[in-house]
């Protein structure tokens, strides 16, 4: 997706942060029940960076990545993405934000059962008002294998191929950041491992800032640098993950 | 097992309250329709106790059949004389004279008041204990007892502040009079008497007022002792000429004419409630269809802790009973304030009845009750069969929306989604896309939901068609009949007019003739029919009868025994040209006619004209109406106007005028019938908002998606919105088709009236319009509970 021609995107400066989060603080429920989902958590992710974020259930990787994409408010802390903060933002604010900064892989697909998988994945620039570059499409869906596949509805798709609709939704927009969340959790590993390489593709080719969280070490693995949480806490954080790293890691968190 | 399903009823407050909300308003139709016309009723009877319950019998002149409030004409007096041997006879304590007859009282505008009936009475005040006879109270001053007196009914002496001592004009038989008010009553205690006046005169002074010198309408007899043994008496005494009856069968004041009326008004009503409660049961039908479909996943769990079909069937029927009582009872204290609310408009409709204090009977309850609870749980037999065939593995499997069965309906319905949902698409950007998909989706539930809508607007449409021809047919046929430039009729367009009018009406410059049909009614063939007397040299030149055999030649020499009769009618009986029948006159002559020529009437003829027509000359002899019908006049013009403006309860009009005054009723109907459907196109409307909140419930981790990729709240309205209007448009379209071929089956049976079959493209496209902003009024609160989500929510609800 090299210079997306219709992308109306803030240039950021190589200087700042994709995303940059300085200490997060969440909590759910209140008195005896209050639960301390985050406790104080900074974090930046570069631009152009893979970062995975691991950490065992309860560790607060969920509500992480939750405030990182503005679907939740911190307690105290901030959140800024290509250099606003987000933490403030009107719906109508955090609407345009979603158009142009975020894109989202989740876990469960998502798509929308009633759109062919081309309209699925031309969605986010149709519900902007963008008329989506009909070369840039085709090439996208090419390069996610779905070409022959484009008017089949969800339906009518495998699991791992309406993930491959679903990343193709995400970079349509050629988004400052790409939040995925456990996006092989719902797939078998020969799916999963697709789904992983067309990530790491965004990445290698177009630089595509993305965040992923997973419990799966192979898939961390595939990214430039590992986060662990605990407790609400980054224990670790690890550069050029290999699959033993990311498990000797685990070991290490889930132990103490 | 039932416990689960209450709770699920208490926890989704707003899903229950929409739920019932459908059956409410039906159930509150049935009740106000019950109650309005119980105090109609109720309110016909107290009249009729205090108007008849003291006179224990009434002499009048002998008809040779009963005639009733429908009847035209006059009725046949009696001499004044026979009061003299009533008296002498025993048992009677008490007997006067009666003249009921029509006198309007003028307002100071100096148009007549009120729109009927505009009672004219002569009372004996005279007559010691003449009170028990009169149903009319002595509120203020005293009775009238002699010429240029009179009192007045208290609603109108108040209305127009005509108090005691001030001078009131009022018409009787032509010119207006004025008299000096001295006294003001009250019909029993009834406050108003609706819409008609009272204007009474002192006995001897009615007499001349009405051309009735020597007679009375009726004598009014109480006794002692048993009135049925008085009434037997009396009959030997009075003789040949006069019949002795009880007050109530002669029903002076009209009072089964009303009762009547609130019959028919009761069956009207209920027939609408009864439509309402239908479109009610259908909404409650899909929503529970609906939410058994969202609950496959709960009703699996609950098949694989143990609970058998039964118990889940049990489930689904006590949650529709439940509803039911709850909605029912609801309804029914919401009828009694709609009740008020149909008296009110009839009332501003012009359609005022007498009042009295509100009558909520047990009927009313039971029947409300019955019917509410009884469509809810009908409505739930269907979703409760499905919900036994709920397998455990469901709750593994999940359910919901979308899969199943897409049969014929729902293809066509999915079809028609698609085109009425094309312009949501051009207009609505990717919102509106989102929305036709939407309404595709599930055709079976946007079938039902539109089939709600469909039943009002079918029927609407129906009905405006019919009406629409019924209308052109009217005013077609009066537009060939009345050759005349001017038509003289009552000021309400049909009460009788006094013949002076029309000599004067001849007598004025600018008027080269007039021709002036009476009625009267007859017996023929043993039923009732109206009679007709016309003047056979001048009527053909003023009123064109569509002729189906005979001409006007055979019309202008009708002679004493010639009759012009209606080509229905006369097919009916089998008679042709030539052929001879009889007509019995009220007085019982009876006159041996000749059909002459046959004519063709319009299916709905506002004159009313009835069947037969004679010659003034055969008429006079034998009936004893004096008063016009109506009266054409060839010319007419300012001159017209001047000399008819000292007769308030005539009016001129012009040809054109009196066509669209005369038709007006057709119009009048229509907008009643426009407001009661109104209800069941508003009833399903909740069938509509219900079907879009479950919808939203369903579709969260869609919303949330779409919130997620950047959909703004306003977008999610706008799709939420769509969907809406091209449900609605769905109801409109298949309701229109439907309501045209409706009104096709209804035409074609009237077809041998030659009624045209016209397609009204206005109020089609104005339905269509209602039906659009229907949509965008449904979608309101299910569009913002949808834009409210939150999104991080909506994307783990499952």
């Amino acid at each position: 997706m090299n210079g997306e021609p219709t992308m109306t995107a803030i240039e950021v400066p190589a200087a700042t942060a994709a995303v940059a989060a300085s200490a997060l603080t969440r909590s759910y429920g209140d008195g005896s029940a209050a639960v301390q989902a985050l406790r104080g958590v900074s974090l930046e992710v570069p631009r152009g960076q893979f970062t995975a974020v691991m950490g065992p259930s309860g560790s607060g990787k969920s509500t992480l990545m939750h405030l990182l994409a503005g679907l939740d408010t911190p307690d105290a802390g901030s959140v800024r993405i290509g250099g606003e903060d987000i933490t403030r933002m009107s719906d109508k604010q955090l609407t345009r934000l979603r158009r142009t900064h975020i894109g989202f892989v989740f876990q469960s697909f998502n798509l929308l059962p009633t759109l062919s998988a081309e309209e699925n994945v031309v969605l986010p620039l149709a519900i902007a008002g963008r008329r989506p570059d009909r070369e840039a499409v085709e090439a996208l869906l090419a390069r996610v294998g779905l070409l022959d596949r484009r008017g089949h509805r969800p339906a009518q798709l495998s699991g791992g191929q309406q993930q491959r609709v679903a990343v193709a939704r995400a970079l349509v927009s050629s988004p400052t950041v790409l939040f995925a969340d456990e996006p092989t959790g719902n797939l078998d590993s020969a799916a999963g491992t697709e789904v992983l390489e067309l990530l790491r593709d965004a990445v290698d080719l177009d630089g595509q800032t993305t965040l992923m969280v997973t419990h799966d070490p192979r898939a961390a693995a595939t990214a430039d640098r590992v986060v662990f949480l605990a407790d609400g806490r980054v224990v670790d954080d690890i550069a050029d993950p290999t699959e033993d790293a990311v498990l000797a890691a685990m070991h290490v968190v889930t132990s103490r | 097992m039932i416990r689960v399903t209450l709770r699920g009823l208490v926890a989704r407050p707003l899903r229950t309250a929409l739920t019932a909300l459908a059956i409410v308003v039906g159930v509150a139709f049935v009740c106000a329709a019950s109650t309005l016309t119980d105090t109609l009723r109720a309110a016909a009877n107290s009249l009729s106790s205090a108007a008849y319950d003291g006179t224990d019998a009434v002499v009048t002149g002998k008809t040779a059949f009963k005639l009733s409030a429908e009847d035209a004409g006059q009725r046949p007096t009696v001499p004044a004389s026979l009061v003299a041997a009533i008296r002498s006879t025993p048992g009677v304590t008490v007997a006067a004279g009666d003249i009921t007859d029509q006198a309007m009282v003028i307002g100071r505008d100096g148009k007549s008041l009120g729109s009927g009936p505009y009672f004219g009475a002569g009372y004996d005040a005279r007559t010691p204990g003449a009170n028990r006879l009169t149903p009319f109270r002595l509120h203020a001053g005293r009775w009238a007892t002699g010429p240029g007196e009179v009192v007045l009914d208290q609603a109108t002496a108040d209305k127009e502040h005509y108090g005691i001592g001030a001078s009131v004009p009022v018409t009787t038989r032509g010119a207006v009079r004025r008299f000096r008010v001295v006294g003001v009553a009250t019909f029993a205690d009834v406050k108003s008497i609706g819409s008609g006046t009272l204007a009474v005169f002192d006995l001897h002074a009615a007499q001349g007022l009405f051309h009735k010198t020597g007679r009375y309408d009726r004598i009014l007899v109480g006794g002692h002792g048993a009135p049925a043994a008085l009434r037997s008496a009396l009959a030997t005494r009075v003789g040949d000429h006069a019949q002795v009856v009880t007050a109530r069968a002669d029903d002076r004041f009209t009072l089964d004419g009303l009762k009547t009326f609130v019959g028919i008004l009761r069956t009207i009503l209920l027939a609408f409630a009864g439509v309402a409660v239908i479109v009610g049961g259908f909404t409650i039908f899909n929503t529970l269809s609906i939410t058994v479909a969202q609950r496959t996943r709960e009703f699996g769990l609950l098949r694989m802790v143990g609970a058998e079909r039964r118990q889940l069937r049990r489930a689904v029927l006590v949650e529709g009973l439940v509803l039911g009582i709850g909605a029912s009872l609801v309804g029914l204290a919401g009828g009694v304030g709609l009740a008020k609310g149909l008296s009110a408009l009839f009332e501003a409709m012009g359609l005022g009845l007498p009042t009295i204090g509100t009558v909520f009977g047990s009927g009313t309850v039971i029947a409300s009750l019955l019917v509410g609870v009884l469509v809810t749980v009908a409505a739930a037999l269907v979703p409760a069969m499905r919900a036994t065939r709920i397998t455990p593995v469901a709750a593994i499997r999940g359910g919901g929306e979308g899969g199943g069965k897409v049969g014929l309906v729902g293809r066509g319905v999915r079809g028609l989604a698609s085109v009425v949902g094309r312009p949501a698409e051009r207009l609505g950007g990717t919102a509106g896309r989102l929305a036709r998909r939407n309404a595709m989706r599930n055709p079976g539930r946007t079938a039902g939901t539109a089939l709600a809508l469909v039943i009002g607007v079918m029927l609407v449409t129906a009905v405006t068609v019919v009406a629409g021809g019924l209308r052109s047919e009217s005013v077609g046929a009066l537009e060939q009949r009345v050759q005349a430039q001017s038509v003289i009729t009552g000021a309400d367009g049909w009460s009788p007019i006094d013949p002076q009018t029309a000599r004067i009406a001849a007598a004025t410059p600018g008027v080269h003739g007039v021709s002036s049909i009476r009625q009267d009614s007859g017996l023929a063939f043993g039923k009732r029919q109206y009679i007709n007397a016309v003047d056979p040299a001048t009527i053909t030149k003023l009123f064109a009868y569509d002729y189906k055999s005979g001409t006007a030649a055979d019309v202008a020499s009708l002679g004493r025994t010639g009759a012009l009769v209606d080509e229905g009618w006369a097919t009916d009986h089998g008679l042709k040209v030539g052929d001879r029948f009889t007509v019995t006159a009220p007085r019982g002559d009876r006159l041996s006619l000749q059909v002459r020529a046959t004519e063709h009437s319009a299916v709905l003829d506002p004159l009313s004209l009835g069947p037969i027509t004679i010659s003034d000359a055969a008429f006079a002899g034998a009936f004893d109406t004096q008063r016009n019908r109506l009266t054409l006049v060839d010319g007419g013009g300012p001159a017209l106007d001047k000399a008819m403006a000292a007769f308030p309860d005539a009016k001129v009009d012009t040809k054109a005028g009196f066509v669209s005054d005369q038709t007006k009723f057709i119009g009048t109907i229509l907008g009643i019938l426009w407001v009661l459907l109104a209800l069941a196109v508003i009833i399903s409307l909740f069938g509509i908002v219900n079907t879009l909140v479950l919808s939203t419930f369903e579709r969260m981790r869609e919303l949330g998606t779409l919130r997620a990729v950047g959909m703004s709240r306003r977008q999610v309205r706008r799709m939420v919105r769509h969907e809406s209007v091209i449900t609605a448009l769905i109801g409109a379209v298949i309701g229109i088709a439907a309501g045209l071929g409706l009104a096709a089956i209804g035409v074609a049976m009237l077809g041998k009236y030659g009624i045209a079959y016209i397609i009204p493209a206005g109020p089609l496209v104005a339905v269509a319009v209602v039906a659009i902003v229907a949509g965008v009024l449904a979608a309101v609160l299910p569009a913002r509970r949808a834009s409210r989500i939150d999104v991080l929510s909506a994307l783990a609800y499952e």
